[in-house]
């Protein structure tokens, strides 16, 4: 697929947060990013994110990478 | 250039003070470049004014002669006394010609500062901008040079020389062709600064 065309990743943020009580307010604070920017990332709006954004989230909600991103089937 | 007190230690940073300095100069540029070309000879014109333009012709000094001289071509302003209507228009033709190069090239550069200003230097629109300043300065302006040099050129033909045989010089006008090279270059890096947008945007 070439790198242009629309992705397949979808972002678990939402069921993430649910499962541990936690506010995007909260997660925002904790991971040093911007509320905005993670609901951008929580409405898959997110093109591209930090290996430093990804490492403090998950660090944050003791989750893998593979449990925040999955990339949905063609 | 740059900001007041300690907020910032870029003496080049082009600020608000810099933009509204810019603006003004183009309005006062224009203002006068427009009067100049297009209406001093329209005044002129009802006034029924002679036209004076520049003739070019070889200078012999004959005094000078013993020193061993070289001689060269000069530049006088000469009267032409009743030009024709087609004369008149030619020039009238001309200074709305350089008027509307000078004219849009403001807007292109007032636009791009409009646009640097509210954080979007790199903004496809940008380059579209720089690229028809570059168009402006490479191929409109000496396109201009050359007709400007004919409508002269249709003034002396009727002008009472005394003699003096008209001397063709042809200036290529480096200025402007190597500004808008920059220009172009410009306009690459700003392509190459608006792809690293695109990357950019809906980074998390």
């Amino acid at each position: 697929m070439p790198v242009d065309e629309p992705h397949r990743v979808v972002c678990r943020l939402d069921s993430l947060l649910d499962a541990r009580g936690m506010t995007l307010a909260a997660l925002a604070d904790a991971v040093g990013v911007t509320v905005v920017n993670l609901s951008v990332l929580k409405n898959n709006r997110a093109k591209a994110i930090r290996f430093s954004t990804l490492t403090a989230i998950c660090d944050v909600l003791g989750c893998t990478v593979g449990e925040l991103l999955e990339v949905d089937p063609a | 250039m740059g900001e007041r007190g300690n907020r910032s230690t870029d003496r080049w940073a082009f600020t608000r003070a810099d933009r509204i300095g810019l603006t003004a100069l183009l309005f006062v540029v224009n203002g006068f470049s427009l009067f100049g070309w297009v209406v001093a000879p329209i005044l002129s014109w009802l006034r029924g004014d002679p036209v004076w333009t520049p003739f070019i012709s070889r200078v012999t000094v004959p005094e000078l002669d013993g020193a061993g001289v070289t001689y060269s071509v000069a530049t006088y302003d000469i009267r032409v006394v009743g030009p024709t209507t087609g004369q008149r228009l030619f020039g009238l033709a001309v200074g709305v010609l350089w008027a509307a190069l000078l004219v849009a090239g403001s807007l292109i550069v007032a636009r791009l500062m409009r646009s640097i200003a509210e954080g979007n230097a790199f903004d496809r629109a940008n380059v579209g901008r720089l690229r028809w300043l570059a168009a402006l300065l490479l191929g409109a302006v000496p396109v201009a040079f050359v007709v400007d040099l004919f409508a002269r050129g249709a003034l002396v033909t009727d002008a009472e020389l005394g003699g003096l045989p008209p001397t063709a010089s042809i200036s290529i006008p480096w200025l402007p062709i190597v500004a808008g090279l920059v220009v172009a270059l410009i306009a690459q890096a700003f392509v190459a600064g608006a792809a690293l947008r695109d990357d950019v945007d809906g980074l998390v």
